[in-house]
């Protein structure tokens, strides 16, 4: 890393950040080794900051970090680095497990749907992908919890599905005003569902509830306002 | 100006991507949601654009759209009038949400073109999805978002 830190940053670059956020000519009194590892440090700094843009953190947040007995510079800089080129390895782990989730829903989901459903995923794939390159298309986690609700609850109908403004998958059943049922799985495990139902007493008024609940707890809950009337096979 | 109620008799638009879109191209409620980050919906409000007419309302807010984002195949502008989202969520949600929506324009930020009829609706989170089913039942019409 600091051989790649001496071939980008000239010495005028380090000179010019050195001056911006701290500087260069702090050291560690009476530890020449300490010392060492503060100035290779600055310089790590310094160059992940350049590339990204982030600001710098301070000398005394570095000398904290760095200055501790079992530390070695390898581990500090692997946990400290953050550069936009990790951010976008990120998104991209994420759009692979979503694809690879999706040629699982199409070769192997026991569903008679299983085919629709994964064209629509990968329609709501590239588009997302078309309208935000920049972030994660699909919430890998939230793609499995719904494909893991869906082969717990193998009697549901083929919903409709979008994608919530966090791009977490959203599926809906409705058929009427009064007849609604929505999910949006979340990646913690949780859903926020919407219900519209007829009142089962005074069948022309609407039970209008939401909530948030375990995806695992979600159909217990939700079974006793009909909603698999109209959702389930 | 700023902050000004937008009346119950005029109309907002809302830009809906497919992703919101059902396979049939009917808006849903994930139209109307908000992410964790928002404070309110954005919207804008259509009688303050001066245009002779309706189309010509809703192809400067494809205009301005166009600016900001990518606009993909399939997105839709849906209109719905002001008087009705306020009713229909009150009426219809168990806590009777008052929603109100306000006249929120952009105007001199370098980071995008201004967007004078800019406007936001107000009185839920992202924790609310209900709201945007509710909204999304009083869509009066769709345009495309992109011609």
């Amino acid at each position: 890393m600091n051989n790649t830190l001496q071939n980008v940053i000239t010495p005028e670059d380090e000179k010019f950040f050195a001056t911006q956020y701290f500087s260069m000519n702090d050291k560690v009194d009476d530890d020449p080794e300490a010392d060492q590892e503060l100035q290779s440090y600055k310089r790590a700094y310094i160059w992940r900051d350049f590339q990204s843009g982030y600001r710098l953190l301070s000398l005394k947040d570095i000398q904290e970090s760095v200055l501790t007995s079992e530390s070695t510079p390898e581990d500090i800089i692997y946990i400290k680095w953050e550069s936009p080129f990790d951010k976008l390895d990120e998104y991209r782990d994420e759009d692979e497990k979503a694809l690879r989730i999706i040629s699982y829903i199409r070769d192997q989901l026991d569903a008679d749907f299983a085919q629709q459903l994964a064209n629509r995923l990968k329609f709501l794939f590239e588009v997302s992908q078309e309208e935000n390159p920049d972030e994660i298309a699909i919430m890998s986690e939230s793609l499995s919890n719904f494909v893991a609700f869906l082969q717990s609850e193998s009697h549901l109908k083929y919903p409709n599905v979008v994608l919530s403004p966090s791009n977490n998958i959203r599926a809906q059943w409705r058929t009427a005003p009064n007849r609604h049922f929505a999910v949006e799985f979340l990646n913690t495990g949780d859903a926020h569902f919407v219900i519209f139902s007829p009142d089962p007493i005074h069948s022309e008024k609407t039970v209008r509830l939401s909530g948030i609940t375990s995806i695992d707890s979600l159909m217990e809950i939700v079974r006793p306002y009909g909603v698999l009337g109209w959702s389930s096979r | 100006m700023t902050g000004d109620t937008v009346p119950t008799e005029d109309h907002i638009s809302r830009y809906c991507s497919p992703l919101r879109c059902t396979e049939e191209g009917q808006v849903t409620g994930a139209a109307f949601q908000l992410r964790e980050i928002d404070e309110y919906l954005s919207v804008n409000w259509l009688e303050y654009l001066q245009k002779a007419n309706w189309q010509e309302k809703i192809q400067e807010v494809r205009r301005v759209l166009n600016s900001k984002l990518r606009l993909t195949a399939n997105a839709k502008i849906a209109v719905l009038n002001v008087g009705d989202i306020i009713d229909h969520v009150r009426t219809k949600s168990p806590d009777h949400r008052n929603l109100s929506v306000l006249h929120e324009p952009i105007e001199d930020d370098p980071s995008q073109e201004d967007d004078l009829s800019h406007s936001g609706i107000y009185g839920f989170k992202y924790e609310d999805p209900m709201i945007g089913d509710l909204i999304a039942e009083v869509v009066q019409e769709t345009y495309p978002a992109k011609l």
